[in-house]
C-alpha cells in the first residue's frame, strides 16, 4: 500500500509545482495529481495523513472529492485551496478543516500543514 | 411610482459611449428590457449598468469607475467618475453635447485632480485641450431639492493603478531557488501562449461559444499569473473570467486582445530583466 503524508490535487500547474517544491524542501512526502478524479483514485490506493484539494478542478471539484473521501474516512483532515475568498465559508461548512485562499504567498499555509502532520 | 424609461436611456448611453470611442460590442448581444423599470427595481438597473462598466474596464480606456444615479422629481441624472486615458479626455470634449441628454455630469481625473463637467448646465465650459481641463468645472450644478428621490451607486472592481507587468519578488518569496523559478516562468509563458491560441480558436469557431472552457482557461491564466508575479496579465485574465461567467459574449474578443497584449508585454519585460541579470552591465 502506497503510504505518503499528503495527497495534493491541483490542476493549475504553477500552484502545484510551487507546492511540490515547498513540500520537498520540508521533506514532506506526497502524491500530486491534477484532477479530482485522479485524487479519488489515488486516495483509494494509498494511505495519507492529510488531503489538500483545490476547489475548482475539471471533472470532480474539491468539495465533491472531499465528500467521497469523508465517506471512506470521516476523520481524515481535509484542507481546501480556492482563489475565491467568498467561497471560504461555504468550504468550511462542507467540512474542510482549513481553507487557503490563493495565491499562496508566504509560508503560513506550510505552518498549518506541518501542524496537521505533527 | 417613479418610472425610468430604461430602453431609451440605455440606448442613449450605448450611443454616447460608442462615440467616446469605447468598443461597444454588446450592442448586438444586449437586448434592452422591453418594459419600463421602476426605481423600486434597483437590482435590475444595477445589473444592466454593470454590463456597460465591464465593457469600459475591458476597453482599457478607463481603469476605475464609479457611477451614481440620482432621481429627483422626474429628472434622472448620472454621474460617471472614471480615470480615463489622456486620449479619452480629448475625445470626451467633442462628444460632451451628446452626453447632455443624460442630464448628469461626467468627471475624470487628471494628474490626481478629479474634474467634474456639468453636462446638464447650459453654461459652455471653455475646454481648451491645450490648456487641459479647468478647475472651474470641478463642481456639478446643484440638483433640485430632493423630493421623491432615490440614489444608487455602483462601484466596479477595477484595475489597480500601478500594478506591475512582472514583479520578480512574488516568485522569489514563494521559491528562493532561482533556477526552479526560471524554469517555472518559462513553462508558464509557454502554457500561456498555448492557452491564448486555444482561446482564439474557441472565439473564432463557428460553433456556439464554450463559455465554461473559456472561463476555465482564463481562471488558469489568472492563477498562474498571480503565482509567478505577472500581475497585469492576471488582472486581464480575471476580467475575461468574469465576462465568461456573466455570459458577456460580445466582450470576449476584446478581452482576448487585451490578454494577448499583456502576454507579449510580460514576455518582453521578463526577457529583458532576465538577460540584464544574466549579463550585468560593465
Amino acid at each position: 500500500m502506497n503510504e505518503k503524508q499528503i495527497l495534493l490535487a491541483e490542476d493549475e500547474f504553477t500552484a502545484r509545482k510551487l507546492l511540490e517544491f515547498q513540500l520537498k524542501r520540508l521533506r514532506i512526502t506526497f502524491d500530486a495529481v491534477e484532477t479530482g478524479t485522479d485524487a479519488l483514485e489515488r486516495f483509494r490506493q494509498g494511505t495519507y495523513k492529510l488531503v489538500l484539494l483545490d476547489e475548482y478542478m475539471p471533472g470532480l471539484n474539491g468539495s465533491e472529492v472531499a465528500r467521497e473521501i469523508r465517506r471512506i474516512n470521516p476523520s481524515l483532515p481535509l484542507l481546501a485551496m480556492t482563489s475565491d475568498p467568498e467561497a471560504v465559508q461555504r468550504l468550511q461548512e462542507t467540512g474542510f478543516r482549513e481553507v487557503f485562499v490563493k495565491p499562496l504567498h508566504g509560508d503560513a499555509h506550510l505552518a498549518i500543514i506541518l501542524g496537521y502532520l505533527a | 411610482m417613479s418610472i425610468i424609461r430604461l430602453p431609451e436611456l440605455i440606448d442613449q448611453i450605448l450611443h454616447d459611449l460608442s462615440s467616446l470611442g469605447f468598443p461597444i460590442l454588446i450592442r448586438n448581444q444586449y437586448e434592452p428590457p422591453a418594459e419600463q423599470c421602476t426605481l423600486q427595481d434597483p437590482d435590475r438597473i444595477s445589473k444592466i449598468l454593470t454590463v456597460f462598466f465591464m465593457q469600459l474596464e475591458s476597453s482599457r480606456k478607463v481603469s476605475s469607475y464609479r457611477l451614481e444615479w440620482d432621481y429627483r422629481e422626474g429628472v434622472l441624472s448620472a454621474t460617471l467618475l472614471g480615470k480615463f486615458s489622456p486620449e479619452m479626455e480629448n475625445s470626451f470634449i467633442h462628444t460632451r453635447t451628446s452626453l447632455q441628454c443624460l442630464g448628469g455630469t461626467l468627471s475624470f481625473e487628471k494628474e490626481g485632480v478629479l474634474f467634474t463637467l456639468p453636462l446638464a448646465s447650459s453654461q459652455k465650459p471653455s475646454m481648451d485641450p491645450s490648456k487641459g481641463p479647468s478647475r472651474e468645472f470641478s463642481e456639478a450644478p446643484p440638483l433640485p431639492p430632493a423630493n421623491d428621490s432615490a440614489t444608487y451607486r455602483l462601484e466596479g472592481s477595477h484595475l489597480e493603478k500601478g500594478k506591475s507587468v512582472f514583479d520578480p519578488e512574488v516568485l522569489q518569496k514563494a521559491c528562493p531557488d532561482e533556477e526552479f523559478s526560471r524554469q517555472l516562468m518559462e513553462e508558464f509563458l509557454s502554457h500561456c501562449r498555448n492557452h491564448l491560441q486555444e482561446l482564439e480558436h474557441l472565439l473564432t469557431d463557428e460553433h456556439p461559444l464554450d463559455l465554461v472552457k473559456i472561463h476555465r482557461i482564463a481562471h488558469s491564466i489568472k492563477g498562474g499569473g498571480l503565482n509567478v508575479g505577472a500581475l497585469r496579465l492576471a488582472e486581464a485574465a480575471r476580467s475575461m473570467e468574469q465576462q465568461a461567467k456573466a455570459g458577456m459574449l460580445g466582450s470576449l474578443e476584446n478581452a482576448l486582445s487585451r490578454l494577448k497584449d499583456e502576454e507579449s508585454l510580460l514576455e518582453s519585460i521578463y526577457r529583458e530583466q532576465y538577460e540584464r541579470k544574466a549579463n550585468p552591465p560593465g
